[in-house]
Parts: structure tokens; sequence; C-alpha cells
């Protein structure tokens, strides 16, 4: 069985709040925090829907990623309790897909006059955000910056637990990050993957998805040095070259990376308690994935767990976000199905999870699946 | 761990960006559509460091850059911002670096772990540790690392980047490397030793191995650290500080350490170093 790795601390930032308990405490209200932003085109103003954070809102100028990335991370810190020597030889491993895209947007937006030079000027580099985290916090550690779409923040992690087993690192700092920009944006409404009438992953009436804001760090050690109670036990990846926006529509790698993760944990497919899906509600990737949870467990599927519908999907981000409202809904017993189970339509053999109570113990799927045919699955563990 | 190719696609770049469907259309034989520079240059390159090498099933592809596709970056601003339109759907998808990753796989048939890995300082040495950690934790049983660096129009703006002169030559390319613990039928042109990072000179010093014949130093050496470490090696030369303006002046100095007959034999180490006055070591040794 893989040496587990202790989550020692957590923070988070979403539409619906600051921190684990804001979030908890609204993720069964959570379309009240549904908003939206306004992209001007050349004919029209297009009106996305969007879950995004509200403090500090999008008027808040260049600084405000800086603003929310460190609230989260000192959030993360504080609850794992690290000594500021602990601090400088943290490692930092950042997962995104656009980084500071919101940045560039703002500096062309601010300039008088919008050139070539103005646009090729905008442009920063993928690891300025880490570079950043690491001056704010004075840490020496190495730094690892993830752009593997979606799966991002879910494969820093996975290579954060290598380098702790490794003994290179003592602690690591695995933060996802995403923040509303034009680009993206315009780029899912251009695949037509923005739902028109509410998400509804695995639902019959699915139409796809609200993009969303968000910041999560973790603080994962060998070592507990908080009174947390997961851990993580193993991760896998596997790129397939079906189709670079969507997975392999049969399910065939979807199945075969939860095996690996599975079999690298130890354990047995039954022993999994519940799964958290990736759940895009895309018509493509929810007949994906639910293919290819029918395929690895048969016609014993655990309960599914989704975060898109109360959050959005904070792309390269949810992997750390939805393991943090994941990780807490399991500690407390919450269960946030996105809807009643009288209103779940579902032709893909999938059930929602509608009740946590008695399942707290035991091994957590995680699913995660991104553009350029990347796929990653986790399992945690909550030993209690 | 040992390397069993490596291979550079590099050319220099003044006044204008040469167009390299020609060379796509060359070394694949046929036009690959969709896509951009970036993915270009790195296919170039791994195709190059594959050759004839039948990759194992379970074959992971490491790529870094500092960068990205900037060219295709820069056009979806500027359909969002000068034409007022969405980008194109394509555009979209390939602003995600990974898509470069994407197209390599497929050319080459690859399907196991497929990571994109950046930084601003010692990117190779990234991309290299993750496929160094998967081979140790028996995940993939080889793995191809490549480091790109693209030059993007307007190339006085890309000059500014760089932080060069308005009227200095810039390169773009990239640097490939097929790594294993073995690989049935071949031999390997190299050991890699290790790869040391983020380690401060007195533990550079101390830890550096005492049989070295040689010590490629980086542009972001300074010069006292160069004289310490002069003790350290028959030879310790900076490797063409004429290069100053590329990202990837490691991946440049490893494939000439790894191909060039003189260095056959010899063990040694590229040392380089971030504006932290922090250090990254690439430990080689020719077979």
């Amino acid at each position: 069985m893989a040496e587990a790795l202790f989550i020692n601390g957590c923070g988070i930032s979403t539409a619906l709040g600051q921190g684990v308990e804001q979030n908890l405490l609204n993720l069964p209200q959570a379309s009240k925090f549904l908003t939206s932003l306004d992209v001007g085109l050349s004919d029209d103003t297009l009106r996305v829907p969007y879950y995004m954070v509200a403090e500090p809102g999008r008027d808040a100028g260049p600084d405000r990623l800086r603003t929310i990335i460190d609230s989260v991370v000192s959030d993360a810190i504080s609850e794992a309790g690290l000594s500021s020597e602990q601090v400088v030889r943290l490692g930092v491993f950042v997962g995104s897909t656009s980084f500071d895209v919101f940045g560039s947007e703002e500096f062309i937006r601010c300039a008088d006059k919008i050139t070539d030079d103005v646009i090729s000027s905008s442009l920063t580099t993928f690891g300025c955000l880490a570079s950043y985290i690491k001056q704010s916090l004075g840490i020496k550690g190495p730094e690892y910056t993830f752009n593997t779409a979606c799966t991002a923040s879910a494969n820093a992690l996975m290579y954060a637990v290598d380098m702790l087993r490794a003994g290179e690192i003592e602690h690591a700092l695995v933060v996802g990050l995403e923040f509303s920009n034009d680009v993206t944006t315009l780029g899912f409404h251009a695949l037509e993957l923005i739902s028109q009438h509410g998400m509804r992953p695995f639902d019959s009436h699915r139409d796809g998805l609200y993009l969303g804001e968000g910041c999560g760090a973790i603080v994962i050690s060998r070592h507990k040095t908080a009174e947390n109670q997961f851990s993580f036990v193993s991760g896998a990846n596997i790129g397939d070259t079906y189709s670079i926006t969507s997975t392999e529509p049969e399910g065939a790698t979807i199945a075969e990376v939860i095996d690996l993760a599975v079999k690298q944990a130890g354990i047995n497919p039954s022993d999994i308690q519940a799964v958290k899906a990736h759940g895009t509600a895309s018509l493509s990737n929810d007949e994906a994935e639910s293919a290819g949870l029918r395929r690895y467990f048969g016609s014993a599927i655990p309960p599914v767990q989704v975060y898109k519908p109360m959050i959005g999907h904070t792309l390269g981000a949810c992997g750390i976000n939805e393991l943090i409202l994941f990780c807490h809904s399991i500690e407390r017993g919450i269960s946030a199905p996105y809807c009643e189970a009288s209103q779940f339509e579902s032709d893909l053999g999938i059930q929602l999870l509608t009740d946590l109570s008695g399942r707290q113990q035991g091994y957590y799927l995680l699913n995660y699946f991104g553009f350029g045919g990347n796929n990653t699955a986790l399992v945690i563990a909550n030993t209690l | 761990m040992n390397i069993y190719s490596s291979s550079t696609f590099y050319q220099p770049i003044s006044d204008h960006l040469p167009d390299l469907k020609g060379d796509i259309k060359a070394q694949f034989g046929k036009n690959i559509r969709r896509i951009d520079r970036f993915i270009q240059l790195s296919m170039l390159g791994a195709g190059r460091c594959i050759g004839d090498i039948a990759l194992p099933e379970k074959t992971g592809l490491y790529m870094t850059s500092v960068n990205g596709s900037l060219s295709n970056a820069f056009s979806v601003l500027r359909e969002i911002y000068v034409d007022k339109q969405p980008p194109m759907p394509l555009s979209f998808v390939n602003t995600v670096s990974n898509a470069a990753c994407f197209y390599v796989a497929k050319q080459f048939g690859i399907q196991a772990n497929n990571m994109f890995v950046t930084r601003d300082h010692f990117g190779l040495e990234s991309a290299l540790k993750l496929g160094w950690l998967d081979l140790m934790n028996e995940r993939v049983e080889m793995a191809l690392v490549g480091a790109v660096a693209q030059c993007a129009e307007p190339l006085a703006v890309h000059r500014k980047r760089l932080k060069v002169a308005n009227d200095a030559d810039m390169g773009e390319g990239s640097h490939w490397y097929l790594m294993a613990k073995s690989l049935d039928g071949c031999d390997p042109v190299a050991i890699l030793h290790g790869l040391n990072e983020y380690i401060a000179l007195d533990d550079l010093v101390t830890k550096l191995p005492s049989n070295l014949d040689g010590i490629a130093l980086g542009f972001g050496v300074p010069v006292e650290a160069e004289q310490l470490l002069s003790a350290k090696a028959m030879q310790v030369k900076r490797w063409h500080p004429e290069l100053a303006y590329y990202e990837f002046t490691t991946g440049y100095a490893v494939t000439e350490l790894l191909s060039q007959p003189q260095f056959k034999g010899k063990r040694w180490c590229h040392i380089d170093a971030n504006p932290s006055g922090q250090y990254s070591v690439v430990d080689i040794e020719r077979c």
C-alpha cells in the first residue's frame, strides 16, 4: 500500500465565500451566488453566467489575484501550523490554465490605444504566480507550475506527493488558481460549452457548464501537523489522443486511470465509498466519464458527488478546490447534491450522493479530465 | 538513470520568423494541420530525438516552456481586443500549453503520463525531474522530456521581453531527451547521475562529485561562483555565452554534452543559477 500523506491545512476562496466554513455553509444555497460576466464584442455584449469571487471583485484591478492568493495561502499555512523555518523550505506546486491572463487583459484594457506592441507586452510567464508566492513568503524550496488544463492542480498535487515521498521536501504547498478572463469566457462560448439552462451533470437534460473563479491551497506533509483527518493515498495520470477537447468516449482511458490509482492505493474497487466526479455536464464528457465508471465498477458504481454546479468549473483549480470541498463535506457529513433526487433523471447509470452519514471512514476517488486528453484520478482516505 | 537519445532543433532569429511548414513536411513526410509555431518547434525536436527508436508502451511525456505558445496567445488576444470577436475554438484550446503535448503524443503514439510543467528558471530541470520521478516510481518505462522556446512577433517586443538589445540576435527551438532505466536492444548514450536544484552555492561546492571532467556554466552563474567552482573540475567554462538571451541554454548545453565526440567517456555537470542565488546541477556521464 502506498504511503499516505497528510493534508494538514486548507484555504479556499470561491464564489461561495472565503474560507472552508463559508464555502460549506453556502453549498446548499449556491445558486444564489451565480452572477454573470459581460464581454464586449463588435456587434453585441455577451453575458455569460459565472460563479465569481465577490471580494475583492473584478474592479479591484490587477492586484486582485494576488490579494486572493495571499489570503488562501495564508489560511492553509496557518491551519497546518508550520513554523517560519518550515515555510522557507516548502515546495510550491501550482496548477492553472489561465495564470495571470486577468492581469494581461487589465493591461490591455488600460492602454490608450490597443496595438500589437501593447498586446505582446501584456503577456506574462506561466510561472509568474508561483514566483510571486515564493517571493511573498520567502520560500526557498523548489517550485513547479502545471499547465495541463483542468487536471493542472490535481497533477500538481500528485507530483508534490512524489517529491515528499522521495524525501526531497518536508512539506508541500499545492495551489490551484483560476480567475475570470475574457479569453477563457469567449473560448468556452466559442466551443458552445456554456450552459443556457442550468448546470446538471449526468442528468438527461444537461447542456453544458458554468465557469467559476476559485483559488484553493493545501499544505500536505509526510507527518501530521494538524487535526485534519484526510490523507492522500495515490494518483495516476494518462494522456489519451482521441480528441484535444474531449476524453475517449467509450471510457476505456478513464477506467484505466482509475484502475491505476486504485491499484497503487493497494485497495479494491469495493473499498471506494464515493466518487467526486469531474462532471462538466457537457454531453460528451459526462458520457465518457459515466462509461469509464461503468467499465471499472460494473453495476456497483459508488454514489457520485459533483461540485461544479455549486462553484462553477474552476478549470485548472478544480483539482484542489473540489478536493477541499469533498474532504470537508465528508468530515462533516454534509451531502450537497445539486438537485433533489426526484429532479434528477440520468440516462447514464449515475446515482448522486445524497447521504454521507455512515460513509465517513474509508477511501474516496476523485476524477479530473482536461483538454489535451489529460486524465487524472486520485485516491484519498479518511482515517478519522 | 540512462539517456538513450537527445536532440536539438535550434534556429537563430534576426529580422523575421521563417516558416516551419517545409521543415515539418521534410521531417514527417506530410503536412500536419492545426498546429501553431510552438507545436511545430516541439514536433521537430521530438521527431529528431525519437528517430527510429521504438517507444515502449508506457512512455511518459514531459514538456516545459517559460512562455508557451506566445504567437497563439497574441493572436487570441488580438481577435478579442482588436477584432472584437471570440477566438477561433482551436486557437483557444491551443492557449492551454498541454495542447502541444497532445499533438506530440498523437504523432508518436504516446499514451501514458502526459505533463506540461514550467518555471521562470530551471525549466528543463523541472521536466527532467518529473520524468525521473515517474521512472523511479515505475509509472512509465521511458520518459520523453522536451524544452521548447518560441520567438514571437513583433520581434522588437520579444527582445524587450527577453531584456536584450534592440538589434540583438535571438533564437528559438526545442531540446529533447529519452530517458529510461533500461531499454531492450539499445545502449545508452549517457548516464544522468543526478538533478540537484535550488541549492546554495556552499552546498553545491561540497556536493559536486570529485571525479568531474568538466563543468558547463549557464549564464546565470556569477563570476565569483565561477572562481569557486574552478577547483572542482579539469575544465570549467561558460557555455555559449553568446546565447544569453535564450531561455533554454541548459538544453542547448546538455544536448551538446550528449552528442559531441569530445565528451565521450567524460563526466560533466551543467550548473546554472537563478536570480535568488540558488543553483541547479545536471550531472551527466557520457558512455
